[in-house]
């Protein structure tokens, strides 16, 4: 595909004009932006490359389907396109397909992955998606590996104490917290 | 609307899409009917966007824009009608179940509200004694794997639950009637969400049977020895 450079995209308005004019080059641009993070999320729940390449695609031929749906004053694109990547590996799980292997790797690389992306230009168009790093970042380290833990490895409360060796207990009171913290930097007033 | 809700942490387990499904099932049940947890899980869903776009890249195979386009064109691969049909689904994966021939079938005590256990139970559904005035219907489907038990449990009036305590999760929702504990009065459409180091005594109100949905992810603790004799009954 050709590199679509992406300045400040509005993806939120880049998904309206998908939603009210099947505007192909505006998903090309959502596609490339969007479908290899899909992917990333998918990876951790799949057992090939090549599953977590297929469903990305799916997720996002699925946001192309149901564009017409999509209403910018309730959801940013970006919470709808999660929302479509989750109910994918929810269905999935559910369906026993593709016998799904759930990776166990430390908040520690993800934290890397977070460093590594600084480089990257194209994102600076969310100072939302900075801040909340910040956000994740200034977290005590069992916080964040709580919140890692349920949304990018599909565990259970029981499922993370079991992995930290933890009260169940506080495996709530730490995703409780963390969820607080996090919440006054997701913006959620202005959409 | 209910005055008890699920924990934070559980709604944000949620949104993340890690509960086990006999939680989800539970949730999709309260959710129809509580604005308030609909707004919560709503922001833990917005959080798991911003957190997408937080993650490092993986490229997908160089594709074509025409390529891309001609996919866009191409028919929307329907779920295959057999793996419907031979499963309970319930709402959350999007696929819709016929409820429309279920709909004679419901039972009374089962609220509109809790459609999503449809699947599961009907008029004809019969309730298994466990213990004097408590009988339950164990809900069965494969994709329970990840739960240690879904079941419904019908509470006689007035009726004194065991005193317990839990090694795992406990989620309950009430369906119709009501209990209290050391923790409050719960109503239709509550969910107790408690955690394991906290014990109760359930006991059921006087004016009709209590019915709730129990989902737990680890054996109840029973206090004593009689309520012990009884945890073979509850098949835990
Ligand atoms: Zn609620």
């Amino acid at each position: 595909m050709e590199k679509v450079k992406s300045v400040s995209a509005n993806w939120n308005q880049v998904l309206t004009e998908i939603a009210r004019h099947q505007d192909r080059q505006q998903f090309a641009r959502l596609y490339e932006y969007f479908a290899p993070r899909v992917k990333t999320y998918l990876l951790r729940f799949t057992a090939s490359e090549a599953q977590a390449e297929e469903l990305a695609q799916e997720a996002l031929l699925q946001v192309w389907r149901k564009a017409s749906k999509y209403h910018a004053d309730k959801a940013a694109a970006s919470t709808w396109i999660f929302c479509i990547a989750r109910n994918l590996f929810i269905d999935q799980q559910r369906s026993g397909k593709g016998q799904l292997e759930q990776r166990t790797d430390s908040y520690h690389e993800h934290e890397q992955l977070l460093n590594d992306r600084a480089q990257e230009v194209d994102y600076d168009h969310r100072a939302s998606v900075r801040t909340l790093d910040q956000a994740i970042k200034e977290l005590p380290i069992m916080q964040a590996q709580l919140v890692y833990k349920s949304y990018f490895e599909g565990k259970s409360h029981s499922e993370i104490a079991g992995d930290l060796d933890i009260p169940i207990g506080s495996v709530k009171s730490g995703l409780r917290l963390a969820f607080k913290k996090l919440r006054a930097f997701t913006g959620v007033e202005d959409v | 609307m209910p005055k008890h809700h699920p924990d934070e942490a559980t709604l944000l387990s949620y949104a993340a899409g890690s509960l086990t499904s006999g939680a989800r099932l539970l949730m999709e049940c309260h959710l129809a009917r509580c604005e308030h947890c609909q707004a919560r899980v709503r922001e833990a869903e917005q959080l798991g966007g911003q957190l997408l776009e937080t993650l490092q890249i993986s490229p997908m195979a160089a594709m074509s824009e025409q390529a891309l386009f001609a996919l866009l064109d191409e028919p929307e691969n329907q779920p295959e009608q057999s793996d419907v049909k031979n499963r309970p689904v319930s709402a959350s994966d999007g696929r819709s179940y016929d409820v429309s021939d279920k709909q004679e079938q419901k039972p009374d005590w089962l609220p509109e509200w809790a459609n999503a256990l449809l699947p599961w139970v009907n008029k004809d559904t019969s309730w298994q004694r466990v213990a004097p005035g408590i009988s339950q219907i164990r809900l069965q489907d494969d994709s329970f794997s990840r739960d240690k038990a879904v079941r419904l449990l019908r509470i006689a009036p007035g009726t004194c639950m065991p005193g317990h305590g839990h090694s795992g999760s406990e989620l309950t929702l009430i369906l119709q009637g009501s209990y209290s504990d050391e923790t409050g009065r719960f109503c239709e459409g509550d969910v107790a969400d408690l955690d394991p180091d906290i014990k109760h005594q359930p006991i059921a109100d006087r004016d009709q049977d209590c019915i709730c949905l129990i989902v737990t992810d680890a054996p109840l603790r029973f206090d004593g020895w009689v309520p012990r004799l009884m945890q073979p009954f509850f098949g835990l």
